[in-house]
């Protein structure tokens, strides 16, 4: 189902939580909200499920109002219809697996052979159906998660609300209830908002993803453009891209930039549009989008061919299909690049190497988005 | 801006608050006031009779005077020689059970616990038996070896002494937990670092089980300052007044001085205020001082020759607090002739009888006792659990803006003496036009009132335990916030519900002070019998009624702990835990 959030504002006394907030979400969508902890996405998330009374704004979910702070119209969480995962999960340990998903069919006295069928259809698309008269105290982690996922399916809600369902799980497991998880989404259509500070839990379930900083959503797109194309220096930071470094940028007619490291007198040449942030300029790079050669003897190449620098290993750090370097640059800062195993031979600290930057993959970005 | 729509969702969500806030504010707020306008006034609070006309600081002139000042040092001279007797028992105990190679630990942390069950009241009572100085039985006992020397318990020294080992417990249970949850690693850290273990006692084990001996100390200062019942039994015969028993005095005079006894009740609260806020500072910062209950069991204190020593020293304790007085009380119950000048004239034939007990037992005045004891303690029970249940839910699961008002008024009475707020409710229920006065509910009311603080921290506890998504969930799921508290929140709660009732069950069987005011002839409880028979001198029939009425606690105790056991907690879930399927 189709919902709507209109300039949502949440203050906690002077503190301004949700800032402005306007979202649409598609039926049958799935929407990541992603940033750090404090940006405001639980809270958009908690204004959603009625859990948390905005201070402002409208929300409308399948073309009801459930929210609106002009006519004062605010409906009850339990009247919203809204389904929702809780990081904790919030299986009760009192009841069995089979009573927890049954709970929201006993609030609506459905009959009895009803309730007991739409639950063990709940349970077998999570593949707990042999687990039903269970304790809920006795399940692993993996199982609750599962659990709490086939409790608000089974009230068939017009929009399922999950706040970080992974992240209390460990690494393999994870893996592959984020596969599960969407293959449920998108196997009933179910309109999904999520919650995560994970880039590639988000990445994997998203058909878009919202970037919250600052109680505002500074960027919006699907996943491939997000990381393809982060707004700012302060998102790019956040999906990982180690190498930020301020610059200037002066101004070029050709279709590149050299930027100017700043404190450095090093050039970085881009050939990724400026968006004219005008003051604060960051030069990003991925740590993989370096090439570390080894340092041929001091041949007179230098200088002439753009974003080629000298430099020493640091710091070396074997990661399995990669290796990770620190490298000290001559003239620049200390870098992190990562190479695939398959491609080049390993460094050793104190090697003296080349370092190589395709001035494809060097993003020129504003240090923050403008409010 | 707020619009008008806001404000009336406001007033709706508030309500609930305002009507929890009214009844706490006339169960605390409104005794205390009574109090507080009694002890500036010339008249005292009565229905058609509260003016503001005659307003005067004339009553706090009792004070100056030598009979006030007296009180008033003899109360501290109390607390600040019952503490650090009750302290330096109930560490010692603390010690040898929690850190070291004692023999019998676990029996001496039942010695730790036990004399909890004796009230203060009946352990006065005993221990007057034992030694007043003309017919206590150690007296008669040394005049039968030769001994020209009498022990004479009412005194200034008796009175610190009885109230020491009778709150040796609360030192006891404090110190206890402190020591045995105290954090292996950082005393072996230490060890590791080159500290002998004398060492390591004074700089690590002693600093961080500091705290927890402060706020003991504190804790017991404040207790043993406003006990009323040990202070009227043993205080009372030897001329030793203190604040509450000189209150009582001036309430039971004829003419009753209640404005003056109103101000020195005033007087008392405030002493016992900032006694309170300097015990909840100590324990506050406890908080970071003292340890998890996680890792490995800490070190324990090999006592080589002093073994068995020790322990002898802590079963002298025992013998001085639980079976000596017991003993005593049983000699005197079943006493046939009151008369005793030997003491080998107990072990004559016929000396010794049941019949006194089971005259006792079915006299109507024990029946009753027992009858009104009972139901007092379960009606208080049940109203504080609730109360505190839903005081605890508005202060930490809603955000209600009077949230904070809500606790600091169900806190209050930790800073109230039993006796003051006895008095309080005297003639507040007198003023109120409900038909509670003279009832057994009055004195229900007092034990909900007077314990508050502690249920209401209980249920405090469990509920902050408590991840509150378990409930929202319920509440996502469609049912109405009321169905998801009764469905899901209460039954996860069982377990620190039923401690909190068990603990006003306990508290109310044991309270005297609270209700020495409110009590009448149909509505006396078991408490209220013992004092009222040993105040008429029937020393016999008090004995008698304390034996049983220890045995009515202990079963009650029995019954707690065995409930209490087989309520155990439902594994909550750990997802941080679950990994593989």
């Amino acid at each position: 189902m189709k919902i709507q959030i209109e300039k949502l504002q949440l203050k906690y006394g002077g503190f301004v939580a949700i800032e402005n907030l306007d979202l649409q979400i598609d039926d049958g969508e799935s929407l990541v909200l992603l940033g750090q902890s404090g940006c405001g996405k639980t809270s958009t998330m908690r204004c959603v499920a009625g859990l948390e009374e905005p201070s402002a704004g409208r929300i409308v979910i399948d073309d009801v109002v459930v929210f609106d702070s002009e006519t004062g119209v605010n409906l009850p969480p339990n009247k919203r219809n809204v389904g929702m995962v809780f990081q904790s999960y919030a299986v009760w340990p009192h009841m069995t697996v089979f009573h927890n998903v049954a709970y929201s069919l006993k609030v609506q006295r459905a009959a009895k052979r009803e309730v007991r069928e739409r639950v063990m259809a709940a349970l077998t698309t999570v593949g707990l159906d042999s687990f039903a008269d269970r304790g809920a105290s006795l399940l692993s982690g993996g199982q609750m998660q599962r659990v709490a996922l086939a409790r608000s399916l089974v009230m068939q809600p017009s929009v399922l609300l999950l706040d970080e369902p992974l992240s209390n799980l460990d690494a393999r497991l994870r893996d592959r209830l984020r596969i599960d998880l969407r293959e449920i989404q998108l196997r009933l259509g179910l309109t999904c908002i999520y919650v995560t500070h994970d880039q590639g839990e988000a990445f994997a379930l998203a058909d878009r993803v919202a970037m919250m900083q600052r109680g505002r959503i500074v960027q919006i797109g699907t996943p491939q453009e997000i990381y393809a194309q982060p707004a700012s220096a302060s998102i790019a930071d956040f999906l990982g891209v180690v190498n930020v470094f301020e610059c200037t940028v002066p101004p070029s007619e050709a279709g590149y930039h050299d930027a100017q490291l700043t404190g450095y007198g090093m050039t970085v040449r881009s050939n990724l549009g400026v968006a004219d942030g005008g003051s604060e300029m960051k030069i990003c790079v991925r740590p993989e989008d370096f090439t570390v050669t080894a340092d041929e003897s001091a041949d007179s190449s230098e200088d002439i061919v753009p974003n080629h620098w000298r430099g020493r290993i640091v710091v070396s750090s074997f990661q399995g299909d990669s290796t990770r370097y620190a490298v000290q640059l001559d003239e620049g800062p200390e870098i992190q690049a990562l190479q695939s195993r398959k491609r080049r031979a390993a460094f050793d600290i104190g090697d003296r190497v080349w370092i190589g930057l395709d001035p494809d993959a060097a993003q020129l970005l504003p240090a923050e988005v403008a409010s | 801006m707020t619009s008008l729509p806001q404000v009336l969702r406001g007033s709706k969500k508030l309500g609930p608050v305002v009507v929890v806030i009214v009844i706490l504010a006339v169960l605390i707020l409104v005794p205390l006031a009574l109090v507080l306008l009694a002890s500036i006034s010339t008249s005292v609070p009565r229905p058609g009779n509260i003016s503001l006309g005659d307003l005067t600081l004339g009553n706090f002139a009792l004070l100056a005077t030598p009979e006030g000042l007296t009180a008033l040092l003899n109360s501290i001279e109390v607390g600040i020689g019952s503490a650090v007797l009750a302290l330096i028992i109930g560490s010692f105990l603390a010690f040898l059970c929690a850190r070291t190679n004692a023999p019998l630990r676990k029996f001496l942390f039942f010695v730790g616990m036990a004399p909890m069950f004796i009230p203060a009241l009946v352990g006065a009572l005993a221990w007057s038996l034992i030694a007043s100085p003309s017919a206590g039985f150690l007296n008669i006992a040394l005049r039968d070896v030769g001994l020209n020397l009498t022990i004479n318990i009412y005194s200034m020294p008796g009175l610190i002494f009885v109230l020491g080992i009778f709150y040796a417990p609360y030192g006891f249970l404090l110190v206890h937990s402190s020591m045995a949850m105290m954090n292996a690693d950082l005393e072996e850290a230490a060890t590791v670092h080159g500290a002998p273990l004398r060492t390591m006692l004074r700089t690590i084990t002693l600093p961080l089980a500091l705290p927890a001996l402060l706020g003991a100390g504190i804790l017991v200062f404040a207790l043993t300052m406003e006990n009323f019942p040990v202070a009227q039994v043993i205080g009372n015969p030897g001329k030793v007044d203190t604040l509450p028993t000189f209150i009582y005095r001036l309430m039971s005079a004829t003419p009753a001085r209640s404005n003056e006894a109103a101000s020195i009740a005033v007087i008392l609260t405030i002493g016992l205020l900032v006694i309170t806020a300097a015990q909840q500072r100590v324990i506050s910062r406890r908080k970071f001082t003292t340890v998890t209950g996680k890792g490995a069991r800490p070190r324990q204190v090999p006592l080589g020759k002093l073994r068995w020593p020790l322990t002898i020293v802590a079963l002298i304790y025992f013998l001085v607090a639980v079976v000596m007085p017991m003993a005593a009380l049983l000699v005197a119950a079943m006493q046939s002739t009151p008369f005793v000048s030997t003491i080998s004239q107990l072990f004559q034939a016929g000396a010794l009888s049941f019949r006194e007990l089971g005259n006792t037992i079915m006299s109507d005045g024990f029946q009753l006792g027992l009858r009104n004891s009972i139901v007092v303690a379960v009606l208080a029970a049940a109203v504080g659990t609730a109360l505190s249940f839903i005081a605890a839910y508005i202060r930490y699961r809603t955000k209600a803006r009077l949230r904070a008002v809500v606790e600091f008024i169900a806190m209050t009475p930790l800073a109230v003496p039993a006796i003051v707020m006895g008095i309080g409710l005297l003639w507040a229920w007198l003023l109120i036009p409900l038909p509670v006065y003279g009832t057994i509910f009055v004195l229900v009311i007092a034990c909900v009132a007077v314990f508050f603080p502690q249920g209401y921290r209980g249920v405090s506890a469990s509920i902050l335990q408590l991840d509150q998504d378990l409930e929202d969930s319920a509440v996502m799921l469609g049912a109405s916030r009321a169905r998801a508290i009764g469905t899901v929140t209460l039954p996860l709660m069982r377990v620190g519900l039923t401690s909190t009732f068990l603990l006003f069950l306990m508290l109310s069987m044991r309270e005297l002070s609270a209700v020495l005011f409110l009590f009448t002839s149909h509505t006396q409880i078991l408490s209220v019998v013992v004092f009222e028979q040993f105040e008429n001198g029937q020393s016999q029939a008090a004995a008698a009624i304390s034996v049983l009425y220890v045995m009515v606690i202990a079963i009650v105790a029995v019954i707690a702990q065995t409930v209490g056991s087989r309520e155990r907690s439902p594994r909550l879930p750990n997802p941080m835990k679950g990994t593989q399927e």
